[in-house]
């Protein structure tokens, strides 16, 4: 049941990692460590992580009803990622997230959330992360500030980062505090945030390879 | 005080609990056909609270029952009648753990953890399972339907002994409470 969907998601990692491959290298001047096809790196440290492991990445999310946290899930997202903890200033970690596959924990909630009150799936089918900076204050531990564009709005977020490296693989664990009203999601009586809370919580981890 | 009625903290329980089943029972009623709101979403947690705290409030009931001996029934009941009254009391208790355990169980698995009062998040019984979710919700329905007869037949009871002046009703009557004649 599960492995269709997994597949689909390869799909769209591998023809978006393909696209990244091709737009930097026609950005001639940045000799950034992309693939292992395009370039050599000095050695395997200071290779960037740029391969997702579709697989072993996820996309969730909780929010509080009622004080009740409830889990949800984006089953089908994308990746670009470009990490390397000695040159961050090259690095960058983009998102575009299928909001159509959007799972709010349940049924009557997926129903509920796809429509225009919430998501407005129909008009805005995705949510896109694009990386401006990332830093880090040590110990494994960044901070990455981007735009993310929501049902039309864009606004800047940073969201600290946590990176934990074991010989040619990364994990990358973000956790982007969203606030739903900012975005125009859960209009009209949902507006009440003592039901469903403002507050939103994404929770990224990208498992990712050097080439 | 005789022994004819039960103790004050017997009594308290059982009108504590009276209380809280009769408010979440109707609530729950109400609110599971309603269309997804704010409104229905305040009802469900209210509703949950509700069963927590008479699963909560069963606890020093059932250490009550099992320390003390209830008042006797009246000498002149038949037999017939004090058993049904011992099976009917033993499926009250059973049925005012499981309706609000199955509710619990329904809520764990379908991914709604419960949060009494808002501020207390108990414990998972299970992982999320959609499959199980809908079953302990057929379980929690069909517990509850059987738990309203019982109720029915209990306070059925409860106004025939009453009607018949055998002083059982009065077991369960608060001091404030007894009526005046007998």
């Amino acid at each position: 049941m599960a492995s269709p969907k997994m597949f689909v998601t390869c799909v769209t990692l591998v023809s978006t990692l393909v696209g990244f491959v091709a737009v930097s290298a026609d950005a001639a001047s940045k000799p950034a460590a992309v693939s292992a096809t395009t370039v050599t790196t000095a050695s395997a440290a200071s290779a960037a992580f740029t391969q997702v492991v579709a697989a072993q990445s996820r996309a969730d999310f909780v929010f509080r009803q009622m004080n009740v946290p409830v889990q949800g899930h984006f089953p089908r997202f994308a990746a670009q990622l470009n990490f390397n903890p000695a040159q961050l200033d090259k690095s960058f970690a983009n998102l575009d997230i299928d909001l159509s596959q959007i799972d709010a924990g349940s049924d009557e909630a997926n129903a509920e959330v796809k429509s225009a009150t919430w998501f407005n799936v129909r008009d805005y089918p995705r949510a896109k992360f694009v990386s401006s900076k990332i830093t880090t204050h040590g110990n494994g531990k960044y901070l990455v500030t981007g735009t993310l564009t929501l049902k039309g709005k864009s606004r800047e977020i940073s969201a600290p980062l946590v990176v934990t490296t074991q010989g040619k693989q990364a994990v990358l664990d973000a956790s982007l505090p969203l606030k739903r009203i900012d975005f125009g999601i859960g209009n009209g009586e949902w507006l009440d945030t003592s039901v469903v809370a403002n507050e939103v919580q994404v929770k990224v981890r990208l498992v990712a390879l050097q080439p | 005080m005789t022994n004819t009625r039960y103790s004050s903290p017997a009594i308290g329980l059982h009108w504590a609990i009276a209380i809280l089943v009769l408010a979440a029972w109707p609530l729950g009623w109400y609110m599971a056909d309603l269309p997804l709101s704010p409104n229905k979403l305040q009802l469900i947690s209210w509703h949950k609270w509700l069963g927590i705290t008479v699963l909560m409030l069963m606890l020093p009931r059932l250490l009550w029952r099992a320390t003390h001996t209830p008042p006797p029934l009246p000498a002149g009941m038949p037999n017939w009648q004090s058993k049904a009254a011992h099976l009917a009391h033993f499926a009250l208790y059973a049925l005012l753990l499981a309706v609000p355990l199955s509710g619990w169980l329904m809520s764990s698995a379908k991914g709604y953890p419960v949060v009494w009062l808002g501020i207390w998040q108990l414990p998972d019984l299970i992982g999320k399972d959609k499959e199980l979710g809908d079953l302990f919700k057929e379980a929690h329905e069909l517990l509850n339907d059987a738990f309203i007869l019982l109720i029915v037949t209990h306070i059925g009871a409860a106004v025939m002994h009453r009607v018949k002046g055998d002083g059982i009703l009065q077991r369960m009557l608060p001091a404030c409470c007894q009526p005046r004649n007998r």
